[in-house]
């Protein structure tokens, strides 16, 4: 008995000192100690040294909850000598901008800021709901303070939100605050639209077809694939394509490249990205269904980007009978056709429907005698802040390090049934940048608020510019804001309008309109050539004239009336400032004679006001921030002589 | 000159205050030291030698008694750091564990002294039961026993939910929803006991006050008429 008693005691005088000295050996000193080293290396003075203490730091940030103790070790986080020294001594890149006095760590790098080593400050830990982000998903953070557009600061973020509405998650998720939209085309007249053979491959392997198609890959069988495509298209259409009255091939060619199809849509891999590639678009479509979409686009789907062109019927009856022709799928055959519509005639409708409902292809596409039930998914509203106890991995074996919510979200995103078979979710087919953009996003939906004061909205919010009536009409009919940009809503493809009203004059724009062509020597020709009848044109320009104007251009009309523009001397010292002093020739062309990297300056004053000229010559990036057009500050005088050799280079005949 | 030092310091007014009695040189003397000393006298006068054998009681009484002094001072000192608020609760868990001077092996004691006391104060009850030592005249006694393990429990279940995590969290939970199930006075209770409808702030300062306030004091009494019913009963460990 008292042999235990000693043995006991003199335990616990063990256990007393190991605690005494657990408690004065903290994890941290030895980082303090190391900087100690590494600050009189770069020379660091008395008194500097003095100041490493061998403490916790902190910083209490009250506005924001947070106490962050990351630079007890990071202790050259604000020292610009660190900048190459290892982690964790290094500077911070970014400190002025985000000074530790206000925002800490943790609020942009995630982990947890009251941990003192490093395992548990870095995670990811049990007893902690999140772990420092890495850097390929570091922008999750950036949208708490600088809301959702940031496009320019974090595009990576930016880019995963933008994917999240193409690509159509909403349709199966819930996110409040963003509206459900059915992305996809409406499946009510699919059996009119395409060939039930197409519907069948399609719908087995969508990326066979169009590799950069948003539609995901259900991984179906070729079972569940004929029964859906038997639901979507009950009846069978026995109508022969050849019934189709077609028209001239040779017309139907040039019209298709007198209209620049080109410039929206690639065939065998050449064109634009804004419509699908055509190259096998006759394996998928009725000629009638052609004829009819060509000839008004939105009466058949009012939210696609398709710009009515009015063609006369002949001119859609040509361009039918060429596509037709044309664009086949060499590597289809016969036979197998018949074969494939033969299964699918023996499905099952009854089945297609449950899967139908089961996938959530409502979330998409609009389909008839199915009841949209809502999400199927997951909400993903508070995604980010998710604890990773609530990751499911399934049966797959992943080391500690590794078991973090980002980490999770890529590989679901990579590949959505990796964690479970059998699950709902389609396979996108995304690369790697973009299930990292993705991650991002989700990562950023959190329902932490930081306080007003700390809110700084970057990026440009959506406009909601939508002019209405006559104007409104013609703009839509030909969807000229897919490619044009008017007061920030449009596509890049195609200059900015805003303020087109300025720039051009009257006469040239109408001409133009009939005839468009490329303003730039080295562009390729991508207006498409539309059937605008007279008053529309009219219509359009009595608009630009109105509305699309810069007051700082329309005040320059009294300054202009003074200047002698039609003096020869004048217009020689332009020309001489043109060609010697300046050399604008190095980049633009006059009667294709000159650089192409500007505009094509002949005959400039057929096509800019005189106004706008001066506008432009005085301050290039005024209008166009990103013009590449060198500052020079002319004088006064100089503006006069070269705005005067400008209106005086007219085409030579 | 040993005289001296010893008339100076026993024989003076403030000592005499204190100890009323002289030496304890006699039986007679001894046991008026212990009567009149409030901590003593808690003690029979006399004690039979078997029942100071370990192997009689093994001492699981006295060791539960230890466990809850060692809680009352590791409580106290914890209770310098930990706020009751929702949002620095779990905060302060972190603070111990990284920040405070022995602030791991402070919590550590606390909650593994308190896993112990639970599990000692029901073998201390086998103990009694398989001694028979539940029966007459220590029927009461029993009683009072029963009731300190039941606060016991409590103690161990308010200081549950303190720490506010998630384990905390859903543990009183589900609590609280068994405690609905009580037939007639069910609603009732769980909405006295959580202070609203959800496990939040006001059912963190209910149970914070419970565990520090109202349940160690209770505890504390009732330890004291345990103990002194010992003594009354006829010392410990004896039958009749």
């Amino acid at each position: 008995m008292k042999r235990i008693f000693v043995i006991l005691s003199f335990l616990i005088l063990l256990f007393y000192i190991w605690q005494i000295w657990k408690d004065y050996n903290r994890p941290y000193l030895v980082y303090q100690k190391e900087f100690k080293e590494l600050l009189k290396q770069k020379g660091g003075g008395e008194a500097e040294l003095d100041d490493v203490k061998f403490v916790v730091r902190q910083r209490w940030l009250e506005k924001l909850n947070r106490v962050d103790r990351c630079e007890t070790c990071h202790l050259g986080v604000e020292d610009p000598r660190f900048v190459d020294a290892p982690q964790p001594y290094t500077t911070h890149p970014d400190a002025d901008k985000h000074s530790f006095e206000r925002f800490g760590c943790t609020v942009c790098h995630g982990g947890q800021g009251l941990a003192t080593s490093v395992e548990d400050a870095h995670g990811p830990t049990e007893d902690w709901y999140k772990a420092i982000s890495s850097d390929n998903f570091l922008e999750n953070s950036c949208s708490k303070c600088h809301g959702d557009f940031i496009e320019q600061e974090a595009p990576v973020l930016a880019k995963g939100r933008t994917m999240f509405k193409e690509y159509g998650c909403r349709g199966c998720h819930n996110v409040q605050g963003l509206e459900r939209v059915k992305v996809a085309p409406p499946l009510v007249k699919i059996g009119e639209k395409v060939k039930i053979d197409w519907l069948y491959r399609w719908l087995q392997n969508p990326q066979m077809y169009l590799p950069e198609t948003k539609m995901p890959n259900f991984q179906l069988t070729k079972e569940e694939a004929a029964d859906m495509t038997r639901f979507l298209i009950p009846r069978v259409r026995i109508k022969d394509p050849d019934n189709f009255e077609g028209g001239s091939y040779a017309r139907g060619k040039r019209i298709l490249s007198e209209s620049r199809c080109v410039t929206c849509h690639s065939f065998e891999g050449k064109g634009g990205d804004i419509g699908p590639d055509l190259a096998k678009v006759s394996s998928k479509v009725y000629p009638e269904w052609l004829f009819e979409w060509i000839k008004n686009p939105q009466a058949m789907r009012p939210d696609t980007l398709m710009p009515a062109y009015g063609f006369s019927d002949q001119d859609i009856r040509d361009l039918v009978a060429f596509i037709v022709e044309e664009y086949i799928d060499l590597e289809l055959e016969d036979d197998v056709i018949q074969q494939n519509i033969q299964f699918v005639e023996s499905a099952n409708v009854g089945r297609g429907k449950e899967l139908i409902e089961k996938y959530g292809c409502t979330g998409c596409h609009e389909i008839e005698g199915v009841e949209d039930r809502g999400e199927i998914g997951l909400d993903l509203t508070a995604i980010g802040d998710s604890h990773i106890s609530r990751m499911d991995f399934g049966m797959i074996e992943v080391s500690h390090e590794e078991r973090t919510v980002p980490n999770w979200l890529y590989n679901k995103m990579k590949n959505p049934r990796l964690f479970k078979a059998g699950l709902k979710m389609p396979d996108f087919t995304f690369s790697d940048l973009e299930a990292e953009a993705l991650t991002t996003y989700l990562m950023s939906r959190s329902k932490e608020v930081v306080p007003a004061s700390y809110h700084l909205h970057l990026g440009e919010r959506p406009s909601d510019y939508n002019p209405q009536g006559e104007f409104g009409e013609i703009l839509d009919n030909y969807r000229c804001l897919v490619c044009h940009t008017i007061n920030g809503r449009g596509g890049d493809l195609a200059p900015d309008i805003s303020i087109e009203g300025s720039r051009v004059k009257e006469k040239w724009l109408k001409d133009f309109m009939k005839t468009p062509y490329a303003i730039r020597p080295i562009l390729v020709e991508r207006m498409p050539r539309l059937k605008i009848s007279d008053s529309e044109v009219e219509t359009l320009y009595s608009y630009f004239r109105t509305t699309l104007v810069d007051d700082r251009v329309e005040k320059l009309t009294g300054s202009v009336k003074e200047m002698s523009l039609k003096d020869p001397e004048v217009i020689s010292l332009g020309k001489d400032l043109y060609y010697n002093k300046y050399a604008c020739n190095a980049c633009h062309q006059v009667n294709l004679k000159g650089g192409t990297i500007g505009p094509d300056l002949t005959s400039v004053g057929e096509r800019l006001r005189t106004e706008w000229i001066v506008y432009y010559l005085s301050d290039p990036k005024a209008f166009l921030k990103r013009s590449i057009e060198p500052v020079y500050d002319f004088t006064e005088k100089e503006l006069e002589a070269l705005t005067a050799f400008l209106l005086s280079a007219k085409e030579k005949k | 000159m040993i005289e001296k030092v010893k008339n100076i310091v026993f024989q003076n007014r403030f000592w005499k205050s204190v100890f009323r009695h002289g030496m304890p040189v006699n039986a007679r003397l001894r046991s008026e030291a212990v009567m009149s000393n409030l901590f003593l006298h808690i003690h029979p006068v006399k004690i039979y030698k078997d029942s100071l054998l370990f192997r009689k009681t093994l001492g699981l009484g006295l060791i539960s008694f230890y466990l809850f002094f060692i809680l009352c001072i590791t409580g106290i000192l914890l209770m310098f750091y930990y706020i009751p608020h929702v949002q620095r609760a779990y905060q302060d868990m972190k603070d111990l564990e990284f920040a405070v001077s022995f602030g791991m092996i402070l919590r550590n004691m606390h909650r593994w002294g308190a896993h112990s006391m639970v599990a000692l104060v029901f073998l201390h009850m086998c103990r009694v039961f398989y001694t028979a030592g539940y029966r007459h005249p220590r029927e009461f006694n029993w009683g009072v026993g029963v009731i300190l393990f039941v606060c016991t429990l409590a103690l161990s279940l308010t200081g549950y939910l303190l720490p506010w995590d998630q384990l905390a969290f859903w543990a009183i939970t589900i609590v609280v929803n068994l405690i609905e199930t009580m037939p007639i006075i069910g609603d009732d209770l769980r909405y006295l006991v959580v202070g609203g409808t959800l496990v939040g702030q006001n059912a963190l300062i209910r149970f914070y006050v419970m565990h520090v306030m109202v349940l160690p004091l209770l505890v504390t009494m009732l330890i004291a008429v345990h103990f002194w019913r010992i003594r009354k009963d006829g010392g410990l460990a004896r039958p009749e």
